[in-house]
């Protein structure tokens, strides 16, 4: 077990730069999740980690150890790949020992590190087959096996559960942080799926086109996103982003010219701003209450335990989420409101948060 | 309706029967024919012969064929060991990296295979004779590895392709060096993939005839295409022993082919279209 | 100023060489370099020293003076040479659509459903790899003299024997036929790839259009194997006009110079007549021409 340590670190490829300085310090035994939209870096700075691409600029450090120039294999670390990649002419056996027999271990001490592995996965009774003979589902925990078997100082996921069914993915969610949770070792995870990355992770770093935007735990991302761009990224489904400004009389102006309360929410008047309300933060209000405004239903989709409906305000429209059922055609006239504690005000120009 | 598809399927596979039999007629007559002594030949001059003997393969063994098909086997042999290794090594740089070198030896492979041979063999006959080569399966052996370079080559890379860059990275973090990844994880997944390349190598190199022509002007040194064209220019009217001797150097041909041509497609594709 | 400019510049030297030594370039370079050695030593080497010959009068057991152009000036004063070149270009243009017509033609036979489909695929590459001296001891027991099968089936037909191989115009119709037999699987065999590779909901949604048969293979089949077509036309014009065991293994070139094309025709220079120089200037003209022959139809298809 180790901690683990990323400063200012820079990729480019010949002369495109693709990460553009990244920090970030994770602790030992932290699950740290990175995430962002294709492209973002996320994959080459966890790869850079794992020692299969090579480092521009910076420092990485494993416990107190730079692995700059280290090879992959002397960092004392395992990976989890996103296609599994394990062997396909190895059985699940083979495959888990793999490592500790490039190590020269004796071959009892290699066959009771794959069993324990084994059991831990629930793998017992696949041992003797080869990867083609497994289901997806399988062969993502011989790819874990293979990696518990290491006993490594950092665990390294790159999109692990991508290839999988939704239903086998939440399963596999839950079966991961609990093995994080057992044995308690450092991980770093990839993944594009914010549910995947709130769900699972101590902390989460947001990533966008090469640099980090936001380092916090799930709720702190959820609740004071830093930025336009987290904002709109955690959080499912995304935040209401409306552009506007505020017209000094506690009333937001959005671009088209309705007017939302601020409901007693600072914002500074005569500069471009964005205003973020989450769907699930709107609630229905009767007609005359302040701080409430009109709009009319345009689509409502119901999935069941909660109703998505998109509301036109003005000429804005503003998604909402009821965890009630809502008996409205579309035409109907609604009424709305937000809790001033739910809604985020950014500036335009810069993206940040304000406040 | 099924019964429409039935007869359709049929009658495709009938008239594709008659095309088969039709376009290889020249062999299969010279294969019926071998089995019957000139004499019986000259004589009759029926399509299908009338009685089979093994006369004229029986008459191969007070021919140099034998020695001819050693030198053959020796040729072939040389130029595949070579030419295997030199498309693993080739093939494997350019199914795993991008670079202005790799480009460049990519451009000469294509050179090499619209490369009219002629030009270098006049040269290579002046450069080889100093040193001995001529009339020794060196001179063929080195040539045959640079003309096949570029179809096993690709077929080669073609295969690596196949085999997911992932597995060399898992193999790294598993405690390999590059290559040991290769060895213990590339070579053996490539296996098949690598023994068609072998078997394509020999088969080229077993069939040349321009080259060796050129570099084997003693019948001691000759392989069977060389041998067989001197016999055929000295004995054109001994039918029977020509096509005996040509039957039996196309046997190998065949059965190595029915190994390997289901991956045909992979090599000429590679080759004639990729680039 | 200078200063900074210096290490400006020192540290772009410093990065490119850096690159230079990179894994990524380093590994590719040292696995390559057996066979670019291979290649320097048969190919490059051997090229450049050709050029050279084909500027002296040496012989294949001594070198010989520098003569300046005069065998290139005597060759193309030859009418053998001019000979060679106009057969040399027929052998090529008749191979190309014989081969094409034959291999577009047995590869939509073969995309269609039939029993046996694998079987017959094989059995028509046969001609392409067996050797091409078995080919021709075949081909010539069929036509070699007035009892041979073809003349069999002419007079069956009440015609008169042909002898086919001392008979010019024969033997040339013969040997472009042998070719075509040599060398239309391969392209039959890349066409079938093609074809295998067009999408089939094209033709679905061609077929919803309502497009008869033939214009799906006009409108959607031909379009997409266009590209693939002008590169196999490419290779097919180069291994024509590089083939040497045709022409030869059939008839030496013959009946006289008939059937001679320009590798035999350098062939027959160097190691018949013993003249080195001429043998080079030949094999020479015959890369110009092949480079003329490539560079026009590249033309061609990016016009196209």
């Amino acid at each position: 077990m180790a901690s683990l340590s990323v400063q200012s670190v820079k990729k480019s490829y010949g002369t495109v730069p693709v990460l553009h300085g990244v920090d970030v310090e994770i602790k030992d035994g932290e699950f740290l999740i990175l995430v962002g939209p294709s492209g973002c870096g996320k994959s080459t700075l966890l790869r850079m980690i794992a020692g299969l691409e090579s480092i521009t600029g910076g420092t990485i450090k494993i416990g107190d150890r730079v692995v700059n120039d280290l090879p992959p294999k002397a960092r004392d670390i395992a990976m989890v790949f996103q296609s599994y990649a394990l062997y396909p002419h190895m059985t699940v056996a083979q495959n888990m020992g793999f490592s500790l027999k490039l190590a020269k271990r004796p071959k009892a001490e290699i066959d009771a590190a794959v069993r324990k592995a084994a059991d831990i996965l629930a793998l017992g009774s696949l041992l003797e087959r080869t990867p083609k003979q497994l289901s997806g589902g399988q062969r993502q925990r011989v790819a874990m096996g293979r990696a518990i078997v290491r006993n490594p100082a950092v665990f390294l996921f790159d999109e692990p559960l991508s290839n999988l069914d939704a239903k086998l993915r939440v399963q596999m969610r839950a079966e991961i942080k609990e093995l994080h949770q057992r044995l308690g070792t450092t991980i770093v995870y990839v993944t594009h799926d914010q549910i995947e990355a709130m769900t699972m992770a101590d902390r989460i770093v947001v990533m966008h086109g090469g640099v980090v935007e936001q380092i916090g735990r799930p709720l702190d991302l959820y609740d004071r996103p830093a930025n336009l761009f987290v904002a709109g990224f955690i959080g499912s489904p995304s935040m209401n982003l409306i552009e506007g400004e505020a017209n000094g009389a506690g009333g937001f102006v959005a671009g088209d010219g309705a007017v939302l309360p601020l409901s007693g929410l600072k914002a500074p008047a005569g500069r471009d701003l964005v205003l973020g309300i989450r769907p699930e933060h709107l609630e229905l209000a009767e007609a005359g209450t302040p701080g409430s405004i009109a709009g009319k239903v345009v689509v409502t989709e119901p999935t069941g335990s909660e109703t998505q409906v998109t509301i036109r305000v003005g000429k804005t429209d503003l998604l909402a989420l009821f965890h009630s059922r809502l008996d409205a055609e579309p035409g109907d006239e609604i009424h709305l409101r937000a809790m001033p504690s739910t809604m985020h005000l950014f500036d335009k120009a810069s993206g940040r948060r304000l406040d | 309706m099924t019964n429409d598809t039935f007869f359709k399927r049929w009658g495709l596979a009938g008239l594709m029967a008659v095309i088969c039999l039709l376009v290889n007629l020249p062999i299969i007559l010279m294969a019926l024919n071998s089995l019957q002594t000139t004499e019986q030949i000259l004589a009759s001059r029926n399509i299908i012969p009338a009685s089979f003997s093994l006369a004229n393969y029986q008459g191969l063994t007070n021919t140099p064929f034998f020695t001819y098909l050693r030198n053959s086997l020796v040729v072939s042999l040389g130029a595949t060991a070579f030419s295997v290794t030199a498309a693993i090594l080739g093939g494997y740089a350019l199914s795993r990296f991008r670079n202005g070198l790799l480009n460049a030896y990519s451009t000469a492979l294509f050179a090499v295979q619209m490369f009219p041979i002629i030009l270098a063999l006049i040269p290579l006959f002046l450069l080889f004779r100093p040193l001995g080569f001529i009339n020794s399966p060196v001179s063929v052996i080195i040539v045959y590895s640079v003309v096949n370079l570029p179809f096993v080559t690709w077929m080669a890379r073609s295969y690596f392709d196949t085999i997911p860059r992932e597995l060399e990275e898992a193999a790294l973090i598993d405690g390999c060096g590059h290559i040991e990844a290769f060895f213990r994880i590339v070579l053996p997944l490539s296996g098949p993939g690598l023994a068609a390349v072998s078997i394509f190598a020999f088969l080229f190199s077993y069939n040349e005839f321009f080259v060796a022509n050129v570099f084997l002007r003693n019948a001691e040194a000759m392989t069977l295409p060389v041998g067989i064209q001197m016999f055929m220019q000295q004995f054109s009217t001994d039918w029977g022993s020509l096509m005996a001797a040509a039957t039996l150097t196309m046997l190998p041909t065949l059965v190595l082919f029915l190994f390997v041509q289901k991956f045909i497609t992979h090599g000429a594709m590679a080759g004639g279209v990729k680039g | 100023m200078n200063a900074a400019l210096d290490t400006k510049e020192a540290s772009a030297w410093r990065i490119r060489a850096r690159q230079f030594l990179a894994p990524e370039f380093v590994t590719p370079a040292i696995l390559l370099a057996p066979s670019i050695l291979l290649l320097l030593v048969v190919i490059a080497y051997p090229m450049l020293q050709g050029f050279y010959f084909s500027f002296t009068d040496g012989l294949l057991m001594k070198s010989g003076d520098f003569v300046g152009i005069a065998n290139y000036t005597k060759l193309l004063s030859q009418p053998a040479f001019w000979h060679s070149l106009r057969f040399s270009a027929i052998f090529a243009a008749c191979n190309i659509v014989g081969c094409y017509l034959l291999g577009l033609g047995l590869a939509l036979l073969l995309q269609m459903d039939m029993p046996g489909r694998g079987a017959f695929r094989v059995l028509l590459l046969l001609p392409w790899i067996v050797p091409s001296l078995v080919s021709i001891v075949s081909w010539r027991w069929m036509v070699n003299d007035e009892r041979a099968l073809f003349n069999q089936i002419i007079t069956l037909f009440g015609g008169d024997p042909i002898f086919f191989l001392s008979d010019s115009n024969w033997a040339v119709t013969i040997v472009i036929l042998i070719k075509i037999w040599r060398s239309f699987p391969f392209m039959m065999l890349s066409l079938l790839a093609a074809l295998q590779s067009i999408d089939r909901s094209l033709y679905e949604a061609a077929a919803i259009d309502g497009a008869t048969r033939w214009q799906s293979f006009w409108n959607v089949t031909l379009p997409q194997i266009k590209n693939i077509s002008i590169v196999l036309c490419l290779l097919m014009t180069i291994w024509s006009v590089n083939d040497f065991d045709t022409p030869w293994l059939l008839a030496q070139g013959g009946p006289a110079n008939a059937t001679e094309n320009l590798v035999v025709l350098a062939y027959r220079y160097t190691f018949a007549r013993n003249d080195v120089g001429m043998g080079a200037a030949t094999s020479f003209i015959t890369l110009f021409v092949l480079m003329a022959l490539v560079f026009f139809l590249l033309r061609l298809q990016r016009r196209s």
